[in-house]
């Protein structure tokens, strides 16, 4: 499927990421923004893909509280994987050849495009697919004690490779780079509204925010 | 029965989907595919025997997953595995008159540059893979499902090299007509057939009624037949069914079966039934032979570019003349190379030349690395440049596409060597028009020699329009009468012998002053005389615009849309006045880079480099950064600085260059991130920053093996170590970098940053210092060596 990548860059969000906080950037940074935004939009091919299983007859045991905990209440799960495609890695890398703002600024913009995808995109299709049921939020492999090799499990059990062309390196690295695994709950009763926070985040491995101990608030 | 006979039929009927067959058997997802001819034999033989019955004339074994990666833990070799799956297809087939493929996909890993595994890993891969299946006695080896055309190369070579077998391709398309790399189908044909494998297509992930634009292009492109196995429509995955049935689909199949598709079988959904439908659907047609485009094309694995008209080779990767270039090839300094790269296809350059001979360095591992390097950063494709065909052979192993190769000429020994690697390669081949006797000085003499190299190269079962002729620019000044000769063979080649031609232009004007002008008017009368392939410094942009105002007036650019693309926003002029009042500071800060590097050039004739870089550049760097600890500024900014001090920079080396002055550097650093983590966003921007305080920064890249970072401080002499990583997986490959550089007594500091790191586990792991951010990285630089 074919989506309007338009839709998934968010320059006041984009602005806050790159440090700004409420100020603006002035024209030539600006300048840079737009013209990542435009390329991202380019060379961005974003897919995701999705499967529901019983929780107790996963192909693979989930490990950690913090996940268990997650889907509490909820007798069946979602596998999920995004990606944005390896041309976002080339652009990215192409960039870096003499233009490493711009590398940088599309690097910025590419997470939060994922996240949005994720959002706008795979959320809404999923709840409308479970509507009368309640779903958790996309909880990712490698936050609180949900290991990162879960990642591996996933793609295996989802076949993310051959449907989406997302992989997994030994080191558990996701490529193309810019992707996300998550498991999410189904149920049939509402769930408690837990706080979505950094698990969601595509940026949770390399937020200025939590390296300060803090937090951004979204 | 063998492949030879079944070329000879209009159709060929291949199988269906095996893995939506076994599911049917009650296979659950908890069988592992890969396992399945040891745990499941009879069904797996159900399967095939059920596709014989139904006709297929080819079937595919149950290998598709036999690959050494998924069978590392298994208790099972690549070996048994596909021995075992061969040997259920035979029986399966029985006495019946059916070929046996070895099917082989994809290994589950990514290729560089997006992924971590090797091109030669992949080929080692494949290897087992292809030799497993020759042994086993298949018919023929299936590659299919693939979206990577470099891993597909990969495969297809090995299965050259280590078999005789015939060798079909085929490829995953979206409806876009694009794989997940972003492989076209012009790029994908234009490989593998140069490659020679026996019959190219699709299969999976779309029905019929969605691959009618993909298959008419394998159509239009292929010289070899066409293979289609389409999806039975879409699943669903409640019910496990397909959405369109076998009646439908053979339906929908007979279009193309007229159109000269000849390899024709089922994918994901569609099952015996299917088959047999087909065979009764295409009974009785008769198929049109495809009308396959005759204009040359080379490309890389995204884009095709396309013979039909004037195309600019760009020539700044080159070492010739160049006394940066040089050093950067001694220093292993890529990302020179790279920013030339860029540099050329941001001002318009269709194909890029590499050449990297210099003799003192090893050119062929050169080669290697420039050509992966390139290829990771741009999609323009490539021709390949040097004297050595070992190297020529190396640089079009790796590469990811159909090359040019610079070149062959008349002589005996050069036909010999150089044109047998056109033809495995599948590259095209530039001829010049010299020999044992030299150049000669009559076009028509010259046209003889092309003559030669063309009839060789059809000998060899090189199709014609792959060689391109360069006819040989002669300097103006030494020999006026030759401009005409050359010009009067480009048109003799193009109009007689119907070739494309390559002339390297700015050679006409050696010795005489203004070249510039000398050269872009040669361009224009050769364009004018039928020239293709100008080699030119596509930067000049003199040289670019006579071949975008050519192609207006010979209305090639259709609605001057490209000439007016190129010039229409090109920014107004900066008039003097305001030039004068921006200071270095404010360009530097702005990111004007023109602007500062005009400025530096200004400044370098009152002040000493030295004085420049130490007495300007440093300071106004050190208040950005300043700025940027006080957060008047962000990182973009501070970047952006350093990316514009680092055109000044390159300015000042230039300038020392030419006045053969010692460098300026104010020490070495290397950064790396390291093994296993590929995430190198940060290290570049920590190297940016470096640079741009004067460091000579050696970066040994992403995924940086411990102990290449030991040998780089040791050959290099360096002492100050930056090493990065992202994740907490790949934090233990930092602390062994360290205790392996402690082991081995190099006497360095290390220093480390990245998103997971804190400075107490940078204690912990042996680090020297910490650094936060980019700019405390160049803090730490300072102290180290010293204001």
């Amino acid at each position: 499927m074919l989506y309007d990548n338009r839709k998934y860059t968010d320059r006041e969000e984009t602005i806050r990421r790159l440090g700004y906080k409420d100020k603006t950037p002035d024209g030539e940074i600006m300048k840079i923004i737009e013209n990542a935004e435009n390329e991202l939009i380019k060379a961005a091919a974003p897919r995701y893909i999705h499967a529901e299983y019983d929780r107790d007859n996963l192909p693979f045991q989930l490990v950690g509280e913090d996940v268990k905990s997650h889907l509490d209440g909820c007798d069946r799960v979602i596998l999920f994987a995004a990606t944005l495609g390896s041309g976002v890695d080339r652009l990215i890398r192409s960039a870096s050849v003499g233009d490493m703002t711009g590398a940088y600024v599309t690097d910025c913009i590419a997470g939060i495009f994922i996240e949005k995808f994720c959002d706008d995109e795979a959320d809404t299709a999923m709840s409308q697919k479970y509507s009368g049921k309640f779903l958790t939020w996309r909880y990712g492999a490698g936050y609180g004690d949900f290991p990162i090799e879960a990642q591996k499990d996933i793609i295996r059990t989802l076949d993310a490779t051959k449907k989406i062309g997302l992989s997994v390196t030994d080191s558990m690295m996701l490529t193309p780079l810019k992707s996300v695994t998550a498991v999410i709950g189904i149920s049939d009763n509402e769930l408690p509204v837990k706080r979505r926070g950094c698990a969601v985040c595509n940026m949770n491995k390399s937020c200025i925010y939590r390296k300060d101990g803090k937090r951004c608030g979204y | 029965m063998d492949i030879k006979e079944l070329l000879g039929r209009d159709f060929v009927i291949l199988d269906g989907g095996f893995g939506t067959e076994m599911i049917k058997l009650g296979i659950t997802p908890e069988d592992k595919p890969e396992l399945l001819v040891f745990t499941h034999p009879e069904l797996v033989k159900q399967v095939h025997k059920s596709y014989v019955d139904a006709g297929s004339d080819i079937i595919y074994a149950n290998t598709f997953n036999a690959t050494p990666m998924k069978l590392k833990d298994s208790g099972h070799t690549v070996d048994e595995a596909v021995s075992v799956a061969v040997k259920l297809a035979r029986e399966a087939a029985g006495d019946r008159d059916v070929l046996v493929g070895l099917d082989v996909s994809t290994l589950g890993q990514l290729l560089e540059p997006t992924g971590t595994m090797t091109f030669e890993e992949a080929y080692e891969s494949y290897k087992e893979i292809v030799i497993a299946g020759k042994n086993a006695g298949v018919d023929l080896i299936a590659f299919e499902t693939f979206t990577d055309l470099y891993e597909l190369k990969a495969g297809v070579l090995a299965a050259k090299e280590n078999t005789d077998l015939p060798v079909f391709a085929t490829m995953t398309f979206e409806e876009n007509g694009r794989t997940f790399t972003g492989c076209s189908v012009s790029s994908a044909v234009l490989t593998l057939e140069g490659l020679g494998v026996d019959a190219v297509g699709v299969n999976c992930a779309l029905g019929p009624d969605q691959l009618g634009d993909i298959v008419d292009d394998f159509l239009s492109w292929a010289h070899i037949p066409v293979i289609m196995k389409a999806n039975a429509g879409l699943p669903d995955p409640e019910t496990n069914t397909f959405s369109i049935s076998a009646e439908d689909y053979a339906q929908m199949i007979r279009p193309y079966a007229e159109k000269g598709v000849k390899f024709i079988g089922g994918c994901c959904g569609t099952s015996p039934q299917y088959i047999s439908e087909i065979r009764k659907a295409i009974s009785g047609i008769k198929p049109t032979a495809p009308a396959v485009r005759k204009t040359p094309a080379v490309c890389s694995s995204s884009v095709t570019v396309e013979l039909d008209q004037p195309r600019i080779i760009g020539e700044r990767i080159n070492p010739t003349g160049k006394k940066l270039f040089k050093e950067a090839l001694k220093n292993n300094d890529i990302d020179y190379i790279l920013r030339q790269a860029m540099e050329q296809v941001h001002a318009g350059a269709d194909i890029l030349d590499v050449n990297v001979g210099l003799p003192d360095i090893d050119e062929k591992e050169m080669m290697v690395r420039v050509v992966k390097a390139v290829q990771s950063v741009t999609d323009t494709p490539l021709q390949l440049d040097s004297t050595d065909p070992a190297v020529l052979e190396a640089g079009l192993r790796v590469y990811n596409g159909k090359a040019i190769i610079n070149s062959v000429n008349g002589e005996k020994k050069s036909l010999e060597e150089i044109l047998p690697l056109a033809k495995k390669y599948g590259a095209a081949v530039v001829g010049l028009t010299l020999d044992e006797n030299g150049i000669p000085k009559k076009a028509e003499d010259r046209v003889k020699i092309a003559g030669r190299i063309l009839a060789q190269a059809e000998a060899m079962g090189i199709r014609r329009e792959n060689v391109f002729i360069d006819c040989l620019t002669l300097t103006a000044s030494v020999e006026q009468e030759a401009a005409a000769e050359t010009l009067a063979a480009v048109k003799y080649v193009t109009d007689n012998l119907g070739l494309k031609t390559v002339l390297g232009v700015s050679n006409i004007s050696f010795g005489l002053p203004n070249r510039e002008l000398v050269n872009h008017t040669f361009l224009t009368m050769a364009l004018a005389n039928g020239l293709t392939l100008p080699i030119i410094n596509p930067n000049v942009a003199s040289m670019t615009g006579v071949v975008r105002a050519f192609k207006v007036l010979n209305a090639i650019d259709k609605n001057s849309a490209e000439y007016v693309a190129a010039y229409n926003n090109s920014a107004p002029q900066t008039t003097a006045d305001t030039k004068r009042e921006v200071t270095l500071e404010q360009m530097i800060c702005d990111g004007m880079k023109a602007d500062a590097s005009a400025e530096t050039e200004k400044l370098l004739l009152q002040t000493d480099a030295t004085e420049l870089i130490n007495g300007t550049l440093i300071p106004i760097l050190d208040r950005v950064g300043v700025k940027f600890e006080k957060g008047e500024i962000f990182l973009p900014q501070l970047i952006l600085a350093a990316d514009t001090a680092g055109v000044c920079f390159d300015v000042i080396k230039k300038k020392l260059s030419s006045e053969n002055s010692t460098s300026v550097s104010k020490g070495k650093i290397i950064v790396a991130t390291v093994k296993g983590d590929i995430h190198d966003i940060g290290k570049n921007i920590v190297k940016t920053i470096l640079e741009n305080y004067g460091y000579d920064v050696i970066d040994l890249g992403k995924d940086v093996p411990e102990m290449t970072v030991v040998n780089a401080a040791i050959e290099n002499d360096v002492h100050l170590i930056g090493l990065s990583a992202l994740m907490t997986t790949t934090l233990g490959a930092m602390e062994n970098t360290i205790k392996l550089l402690r082991e081995n007594n190099v006497d360095c500091k290390v220093m480390v940053g990245g998103a997971v790191l804190t400075a107490d586990y940078a204690e912990k792991i042996g680090a020297d210092y910490y650094a936060k951010d980019a700019k405390e990285s160049a803090d730490i630089a300072k102290a180290f060596f010293g204001d």
